[in-house]
């Protein structure tokens, strides 16, 4: 997996790559403009791409609700495939992690909502893969046992 | 929490996750008890059997499943419920002694290496 969205180092990194490589990853957080410029790499080398379930929404930019997070996932996959020409097996979507042990009254539900962005998107789409990091579920909990 | 939370978004389709896989535990290595604890708090469910004296009990009873469904006051309620009463879990449930590899019957500790995995040699 590749961890930048840097082209210069993307490109580099792919060509040192043997097997499937990974980007990590890409949004609509500041519009289509890191889809322009990393896509196309990924597109040349066969490379998958993660893409986070964030747009340019200025209140709440990474999505909280299944709605949203499927809505994005429709977006940025229509792009994806049509724009860019990328298949839908090399499309990974973040439907995102809220922590809910912190006591943040905005993060509640978050964990319910991830797993339903998680059916709705592959319902939608079922030819992409989704991914999540997990940990940040418990973020906030006393590191212990029976915690991690 | 990071294993059955990570247990349920599998059963709805997730393909990959990022975790430590060093420091989680198995889904079926997990107490009932605790799995209850986590699954109560990240599914914000409606909490049984609240005591008529517990502080926020009108906030508790008549909860709907849906946690959508909820108002705000009684999302923060139920959060607050169910974060009490881990920190409560594990303030008050010691550590499990595991038991030293010698003290075992060799069957027993062979299954346990094979399950467990081991560094000894």
């Amino acid at each position: 997996m590749i961890d930048t969205t840097d082209p210069t180092a993307i490109e580099l990194a792919l060509t040192f790559c043997q097997g499937k490589a990974i980007l990590n990853s890409i949004n609509l957080e500041d519009g289509e403009e890191k889809f322009e410029r990393v896509v196309p790499i990924a597109h040349e080398f066969g490379a998958a791409v993660v893409v986070g379930c964030i747009d340019e929404d200025k209140l709440q930019a990474q999505a909280f609700t299944r709605e949203r997070k499927l809505a994005i996932a429709q977006r940025s996959y229509k792009l994806l495939t049509e724009k860019y020409g990328l298949g839908p097996e090399d499309i990974i979507f973040d439907p995102l992690v809220f922590p809910c042990a912190t006591g943040d009254e905005n993060y509640i539900g978050g964990a319910v909502e991830t797993m339903e962005g998680i059916r709705l998107i592959k319902q939608a789409l079922p030819d992409v893969r989704t991914i999540l990091g997990i940990s940040n579920v418990s973020f906030g909990c006393r590191r212990g046992r029976g915690k991690s | 929490m990071n294993s059955i939370f990570l247990y349920y978004c599998t059963k709805a389709g997730l393909d990959l996750a990022i975790v430590n896989t060093e420091k989680l535990e198995r889904f079926a290595s997990i107490p009932a008890q605790e799995r209850e604890l986590a699954e109560n708090l990240l599914f914000s469910h409606p909490p049984k059997d609240v005591p008529a004296d517990h502080s926020n009990a009108g906030l508790l009873r008549d909860v709907p499943a849906d946690w959508r469904e909820q108002s705000k006051q009684q999302r923060a309620a139920v959060n607050q419920h169910y974060l009490a009463a881990i920190a409560e879990h594990f303030r008050t449930t010691k550590k499990k002694e595991k038991a030293r590899a010698a003290d075992v019957p060799l069957d027993e500790r062979l299954a346990n290496y094979i399950i467990e995995g081991t560094r000894d040699v």
